[in-house]
């Protein structure tokens, strides 16, 4: 059996916190005048003893809420900062995207900046060279090679860099969540892009915090909370624990719930009645992510509803291209009838059969009387993952390439009239 | 299994003298990319373009010129004081820019240092190779000047050995880049510090004057000083003026070699934490 191609063992590593260039004078001045030498910085363990493997052609995610360790980790791996403890060993050669077009000059053209960025990457100048005209044929940009590439859109700019690191041929490939600039189906063309381009069978560590993109590209992961392993197996494994884990992008309480308290009123004197908000599964446990074709619940904490008697409490789901999606609101359920209303109150919306496909998403949460005017509205309150299911229990997977919405249907065959 | 079998091992490190000169070389196309990089982006969108690299020096010069040779009247070793004075200010911008983009090299390349590794004394070191070619085009200049003046120039062998003066030139630059550029991650006085100790390292060095303007007894200290050997050297080969405490000045091309060696241990520990600091 070969060895694997990442090995690490009690991996840590440990920053000190606080400012490194502490004004030296004043400290000295300070002191003169009596005051204590401040004491050691505080420390923090950005990765505590870490162990895995990740084998010969696979695919291996690395998933975990922001500040969980994952950057951290990948920059280990790749060389760019030391280990405070423990070891990796990597076997063969590596390629690390942590970024696309690393040392991309905006002044130099597109040609100038395919080098550069080539032997930045680590590339010699002959093997761009030789793999010149594909990078410029992949990035499709022929007639903007000598164009500088502050005058390329922003897009250009990312395809291009892209064209190079699909041409480094690694054994090891490190991305970091950069590739996630576009949606899963351009994720997946990078990745697969990669795969081809270098002969197939090279060994992946993906960091995404795009579940759907983990589930559907990689074999195993493994979550990271607060510096430590909290998960390690196979991708649907890990992402359970990951989805019934509470911490998210936002700030969280014990129930879960975000606070939307920070944010200025839509007009100087509208009311802020929407106060926090959470996604939770049927059973009533907290969630950052759903599963497409299952239930959707969205617990919005509201204050001061009984003041207006026929106020209506929607949401309304977007894409990450911030294209609105659907809509649903406390009216379209029936509203909730002649219940007497207290100053605060929790309204529970919920979507028993979630018609979206795997991808990120974003929620606005907003009270209106219809006909009448918006009262309050967070745009983007909350931020979920949709992770894909085997929704027609035949093992078809859509994509969001296909569409954003999932739909049930039925086909049959019939003999044309007069064919047979 | 035909191919090379590579092995990175991650640790925390701790050594002393782990140089990795072999990894230098291996990444040496990127040093010729960013060699070339500084060159031109300096120069894009400008007028004249890479002619600054030759105007610089030359209205220095003028000013120069003017200042100490007209109205100080500086004795210049019986050679015109332009041609004295430009033979000494080529190789002093070299080491002075050279100084001044090293030691900011890590702090402007913060960018790729987090995002990528690579040895990282690549950055300082495409500075050094990046001055070279400026001052290729300086010395277009200087025998330009040497025709113009009709100075008593001497063609012949000792001519063609003023690039040997360039290696304590480049040494001692070289050096003073690690040391300054790493110690600049840590102490961000370093990059307001270097333009004072350059202005006074200009008057330390002969540029404008000629080592015989000191005291017999006080011109070995002067000679300690690297460049002093550099600006003599090229005065030495270029302009035939004669020239002694060739001993003092290899001396000072000795202290150049240690604190080249130094500031490649000092850079490689720093190297360790960079991108945490940065």
């Amino acid at each position: 059996m070969n060895a694997p191609l990442v090995e690490v063992e009690h991996l840590g590593k440990t920053y000190r916190l606080g400012e490194i260039h502490r004004d030296w004078l004043a400290g000295l001045a300070g002191r003169l005048r009596g005051r204590p030498r401040p004491g050691p910085l505080p420390e923090l363990r950005a990765l505590d003893d870490v162990n895995f493997t990740v084998g010969e052609g696979e695919v291996f995610g690395l998933i975990g809420a922001n500040g969980a360790g994952k950057s951290t980790l990948l920059k280990i791996l790749a060389g760019i900062t030391d280990p405070s403890t423990g070891r990796a060993v990597l076997r063969g050669r590596i390629a690390s995207l942590l970024e696309v077009g690393t040392g991309f000059h905006p002044e130099l053209t597109g040609r100038e900046n395919v080098f550069l960025n080539g032997t930045i990457l680590g590339l010699r100048r002959r093997e761009i060279a030789e793999e010149y005209e594909r990078i410029v044929d992949f990035a499709g940009l022929d007639p903007f090679m000598e164009t500088p590439v502050k005058r390329y859109s922003s897009g250009m700019r990312v395809r291009l860099a892209f064209a190079v690191a699909a041409h480094l041929r690694p054994e090891i490939l490190l991305i970091d969540e950069v590739l996630a600039v576009g949606d899963i189906a351009f994720q997946r063309k990078c990745l697969g892009a990669m795969k081809d381009v270098a002969g197939g069978g090279r060994t992946v560590l993906f960091v995404s915090h795009n579940m759907a993109a983990v589930s559907s590209l990689c074999h195993r992961a493994l979550m990271l909370r607060q510096g430590r392993v909290a998960a390690l197996g196979t991708t649907d494994e890990v992402i359970q624990t990951y989805i019934h884990s509470t911490e998210g992008v936002h700030a969280r309480d014990e129930q879960g719930f975000v606070a939307l308290h920070e944010r200025q009123p839509l007009h100087p004197q509208s009311p802020m009645l929407l106060c926090a908000g959470r996604l939770a599964d049927e059973r009533g446990r907290p969630v950052s992510s759903a599963r497409t074709g299952e239930s959707l619940r969205v617990d919005v904490r509201v204050e001061g509803l009984d003041r207006f008697p026929s106020a209506v409490v929607g949401l309304t789901v977007r894409s990450v291209f911030e294209q609105k999606i659907f809509h649903f609101n406390t009216a379209m359920a029936g509203g909730f009838g002649p219940v007497p209303r207290h100053a605060r109150e929790i309204v529970r919306l919920e979507i028993p059969d979630l018609p979206l496909m795997a991808g990120a998403y974003s929620l606005d949460l907003l009270v209106f009387e219809p006909g009448v005017r918006l009262i309050d509205r967070v745009d983007g309150a909350l931020n979920f993952d949709v992770i894909e299911a085997d929704l027609y229990g035949n093992g078809y997977r859509g994509e969001a390439r296909e569409g954003l919405i999932v739909v049930r249907g039925e086909c049959r065959l019939e003999g044309e009239e007069g064919g047979a | 299994m035909g191919r090379r079998q590579l092995e990175y091992v991650r640790h925390p490190r701790t050594g002393w003298f782990d140089l990795a000169l072999g990894e230098l070389w291996d990444y040496r196309d990127l040093l010729g990319m960013l060699v070339w990089r500084n060159l031109t982006v300096r120069y894009k969108q400008s007028a004249i373009g890479i002619a600054w690299a030759i105007l610089r020096p030359l209205m220095q010069m003028v000013v120069f010129s003017v200042v100490f040779g007209r109205m100080a009247g500086l004795p210049s070793d019986g050679v015109p004081y332009p041609v004295f004075l430009y033979a000494g200010l080529v190789p002093w911008t070299y080491f002075s820019t050279t100084i001044t983009s090293g030691s900011g090299s890590l702090l402007a390349g913060g960018n790729m240092i987090d995002k990528v590794y690579f040895p990282r004394m690549i950055l300082p070191f495409s500075y050094l190779f990046t001055g070279l070619i400026d001052l290729a085009l300086s010395m277009l200049v200087l025998f330009g000047m040497m025709v113009w003046y009709r100075a008593d120039i001497v063609f012949g062998a000792p001519m063609l050995l003023f690039p040997v003066f360039l290696v304590p030139a480049v040494t001692f630059a070289g050096g003073l880049s690690l040391w300054l550029s790493a110690a600049a991650v840590r102490w961000r006085d370093v990059h307001h510090l270097v333009p004072y100790l350059l202005q006074i390292g200009m008057f330390v060095t002969p540029v404008v004057y000629a080592v015989k303007l000191l005291p017999a007894r006080f011109q070995w200290l002067l000679q300690l000083n690297p460049m002093t050997g550099v600006v003599e050297g090229f005065r030495w080969s270029l302009l035939g003026k004669p020239v002694t405490g060739w001993g003092m000045m290899a001396g000072g091309f000795g202290m150049s070699l240690v604190l080249l060696l130094g500031g490649m241990i000092y850079f490689r520990r720093v190297e360790r934490t960079l991108a945490d600091i940065l």
